[in-house]
């Protein structure tokens, strides 16, 4: 489980999040949708400890970021960016990479499960061995995810995962997620109407809050919603 | 040292600057855009050189560790103000990194290599802290005018690797070696070609003195050696506290 409590963000002055209580748990794929800059990614930023907050983010009963250090909690609960960056080489060096850092040490780095993420996102293996530069734009996308799931977060923060794949791979996506949720945790930051009417949870973002829609929606009443909350 | 230079006459000096005269000339003609930077900075030359050999000369006739601790720090405010113009970044900490790796480099070029037993023997001591200082001024400032820029622009890439745990080292290490490589670069290239395509200025001037070609080459090898590990200490340390300012609470700040 994963709790924010007395959650603030700001930016320069102006107070974009402001959020008292907010629990996910495991096992629920979550969305959150909203107008563009009501502060979706940022507020997945700070979750992620990528920016500055104040107040408490709680990882199961006891641990929280008071006595868990900035690295780790990064590790745990995991930010995953909408446009995604690598260092220069192939995909697999980038793969490889992250467990070169010191606080990876004691982890390894298993190909097998990496290329069981490939075919589930229908990614050919040989596009590892490519240079990252001549990827496409959803090879990185999902090159990036791939990157991300082997360390093995506890809640994984996607930032528009889908934005640059097709339809039919954004189904694979949302498939995929739906399989490692109870592993891990999901919460997914996204325009796409499917995605949001695909996900278990839903949640609009709106006034600062993280709001919980506890009613059926489709497509038409998203779209609705996110018109109302604006301004 | 045997015999000593050759005085340049006054006339020769006229006929110098009568020549500078005709270069600016030729760059006004050609419409070059930098005759004012020209002669602004012949000026300065001349003006600085004039006032330094006045300078020099006192401090040689005093000769006392303390005027040589004055005139070093003047030296290093000078030099660390000109790093801070060029590569437009803001930080007290290049003072006293400029300041320590000059003063120890010059130190054991001066004690150590060249044996000599009064450390601030001014005659050395203001010359050779000279070549230390300005070969890490110039990397310096070409070090943290690009570390700068790097990290300006990779600041997503940065967050990337914070996400999966880098620590703050780890998440700048690739632009602080790009940094130090390209701030390296002219020592290394002037250290191969040395000897055949130039004669560095101290090695000219010791033969020019009379001194023998073989020591003035053992005083060139000493001094590059020493310049080098000048360059790499100051850029490094440079960095690493530039690197420093630019996270708070684990937090990168662009």
């Amino acid at each position: 489980m994963l709790t924010i409590k007395n959650f603030k963000i700001f930016i320069n002055t102006d107070k974009l999040i402001d959020i008292e209580h907010f629990s996910f748990q495991k096992g629920f794929l979550y969305s959150i949708f909203g107008r563009s800059g009501i502060g979706k990614s940022t507020l997945l930023k700070g979750i992620g400890s990528l920016i500055e907050y104040q107040g408490e983010i709680f990882f199961g009963d006891t641990i929280s970021n008071k006595n868990l250090n900035v690295r780790e909690m990064r590790k745990k609960i995991h930010y995953v960016r909408q446009e995604p960056r690598f260092l220069s080489g192939t995909g697999l060096d980038n793969l490889k990479y992250i467990f070169k850092l010191n606080e990876n040490r004691n982890m390894r780095f298993d190909e097998d499960l990496a290329y069981m993420f490939a075919d589930k996102l229908n990614i050919e293996r040989e596009l590892f061995y490519k240079d990252v530069k001549n990827l496409s734009g959803g090879e990185k996308q999902r090159l990036s995810l791939i990157r991300s799931l082997i360390i093995q977060p506890d809640f994984i923060l996607l930032d528009e995962p889908s934005s640059a794949l097709d339809i039919h791979t954004e189904e694979l996506l949302i498939k995929l997620l739906h399989e490692i949720k109870r592993e891990i945790g999901v919460i997914v930051v996204s325009h796409s109407t499917n995605f949001i009417i695909n996900s278990d949870k839903k949640l609009l973002l709106s006034d600062k809050k993280i709001n919980f829609l506890d009613y059926e929606v489709n497509e038409d009443l998203i779209k609705k919603i996110i018109e109302e909350h604006n301004g | 040292m045997g015999e000593s230079v050759k005085d340049i006459s006054m006339l020769s000096m006229i006929f110098l600057y009568l020549l500078s005269g005709g270069l600016t000339l030729i760059l006004y003609v050609l419409n070059l855009g930098i005759v004012k930077d020209f002669l602004t900075s012949l000026l300065r030359m001349s003006v600085q050189l004039f006032f330094g050999s006045i300078v020099l000369m006192y401090i040689f006739k005093i000769n006392t560790y303390w005027i040589v601790l004055i005139f070093f720090t003047v030296m290093t405010i000078v030099a660390s103000h000109t790093i801070i113009k060029k590569s437009k970044v803001t930080g007290w900490f290049i003072y006293p990194v400029i300041f320590i790796v000059s003063f120890t480099m010059t130190f054991m070029f001066q004690v150590v290599i060249v044996g000599n037993t009064i450390w601030y023997d001014s005659r050395y001591f203001i010359t050779i802290s000279g070549m230390v200082m300005g070969n890490s001024m110039n990397a310096c400032a070409l070090a943290l005018e690009r570390f700068n820029g790097e990290l300006k622009e990779n600041g997503d890439l940065i967050e990337t690797l914070f996400s999966f745990g880098a620590n703050n080292f780890e998440a700048v290490s690739e632009f602080f070696k790009r940094s130090i490589r390209s701030a390296l670069m002219p020592i290394i290239t002037n250290m191969s070609s040395v000897g055949i395509v130039f004669f560095p200025g101290m090695m000219t001037g010791q033969i020019l003195a009379g001194a023998d070609p073989g020591n003035a080459v053992k005083y060139q090898i000493a001094i590059m050696v020493t310049i080098a590990i000048s360059v790499v200490l100051s850029t490094m340390l440079n960095l690493y506290f530039m690197m420093n300012r630019h996270f708070s609470k684990g937090i990168f700040k662009q």
